[in-house]
């Protein structure tokens, strides 16, 4: 078997054109916010601003990522392991959530404002590491139903704010802290992910 | 048949799935060879679609084992699958573009060239179009078409219309299948299982 032609295959399968609008959409969002709320000579946009932004980045990630139909039955009657599934499903919704902060970044880099997000105090790592592990931790909503669904939900939006957390508290050095938890935590979550997958039933 | 598996395709030996403190299917057994052929007699559509999915591999049996091949379904699920080509209930009812989509889609899962898996394709489309299968829709065709296209060694095929097993092994006599159906009457010493079985 070859786990990457497979793997791309479950990813160009759910990049449908619902798919590819609604992440047009996003992008231009995420280009829209970043224009109006960093304005351009060293004038950044406010931690209000900004955490408007992140909301709605969350959001999207998260949303995005809830409607990826991981149970679909062609998945589960292909030859796959539940880690492939879980690594395809992972890279889609990665894609889908970063989009919006893609964005962002470009609005920076157009007001020359790039290199300071970047920096240690800047916005811009600790919104992709937040983006990135909200959508990963709202993968294992995705087989379930009701209240667990929901809980998941809940976890990602919760992890999210927790990322971003040192950020808008000025808390040490938002940047890395970010980058460390959403490693760390992104590791355990695809893992727990793929094994529910991997655990998983489909019997409806 | 194939130099590289034995001459069992299906062994289920006492499969069992239960959810919930209840037997959604009961404990069944069945070994199928090579062009033979099986029917699954379950007491309501739920079990029915389940001991399709038992049998192919989709669903792992609570108690009990199923072996595809030489491969046992929950310990070497993508092997087993590989060697399955399962038919879900209403067969595929995507448009031709869908249809053209899912053939590149498992082209690609089972590793195969996409050309010669759209030539199988259109020809079994073909073939089905000349029995009585197609009675019950293209959408039936189409998704025994999508299952059978990859060069798989078995056949499930999951609450089939009248005429579709037949039909499936008519177009690949070499292929071992199973169909599932439902019967609020089961035969009383064997009540979950094998209805039919003929070679």
């Amino acid at each position: 078997m070859n786990g990457t032609r497979a793997t791309l295959a479950i990813v160009r399968r759910e990049m449908d054109a619902r798919w590819l609008w609604e992440r047009a959409a996003g992008f231009v969002a995420g280009l829209a916010a970043g224009l109006a709320f960093d304005r351009g000579a060293g004038v950044r946009g406010t931690l209000e601003e900004h955490a408007a932004l992140c909301a709605v980045a969350l959001w999207f990630a998260v949303n995005g990522t809830l409607r990826i139909d991981v149970r679909d039955g062609m998945y589960f009657s292909a030859p796959l392991y539940g880690r492939q599934l879980a690594r395809a499903h992972a890279l889609s919704a990665l894609a889908g959530a970063l989009v919006l902060p893609a964005g962002t970044l470009i609005a920076w880099s157009l007001r020359d404002m790039l290199g300071a997000e970047l920096g240690p105090g800047g916005l811009a790592l600790p919104l992709l590491s937040a983006v990135a592990l909200s959508a990963i931790v709202a993968l294992s909503a995705t087989p379930r139903t009701g209240p667990a669904r929901a809980f998941y939900a809940v976890a990602a939006y919760a992890i999210g704010a927790a990322t971003l957390a040192p950020y808008f508290l000025s808390l040490g050095d938002p940047a890395r802290l970010g980058i460390v938890l959403a490693l760390v935590a992104g590791f355990f979550g695809l893992r727990a992910f793929g094994e529910t997958l991997a655990r998983y039933d489909p019997i409806g | 048949m194939s130099p590289e598996y034995g001459s069992v395709v299906l062994r289920v030996v006492a499969a069992r799935f239960v959810r919930e403190g209840r037997d959604l299917v009961a404990p069944f057994s069945l070994e199928l060879g090579p062009g033979e052929r099986a029917r699954l007699v379950q007491p309501d559509a739920g079990s029915a679609k389940v001991a399709a999915r038992l049998s192919a591999g989709i669903v792992k049996p609570t108690f009990g084992a199923v072996t595809i091949g030489d491969f046992d379904s929950r310990l070497q699920p993508a092997q087993a699958k590989r060697l399955v080509g399962f038919v879900p209930h209403g067969g595929f009812s995507g448009s031709e573009r869908e249809f053209a989509r899912e053939i590149g889609f498992r082209a690609d899962v089972w590793n195969v060239d996409p050309a010669a898996m759209a030539r199988a394709a259109a020809e079994i489309l073909a073939a089905l179009r000349c029995v009585a299968l197609c009675a019950a829709g293209d959408a039936y065709a189409r998704g025994v078409a999508l299952a059978l296209s990859p060069g798989v060694r078995l056949a499930v095929l999951e609450l089939p219309p009248a005429g579709a097993l037949e039909a499936v092994t008519a177009l690949r006599p070499h292929l071992a299948a199973v169909a599932t159906s439902v019967a609020a009457e089961r035969p009383a010493d064997n009540p979950s299982v094998v209805a039919e079985r003929a070679p």
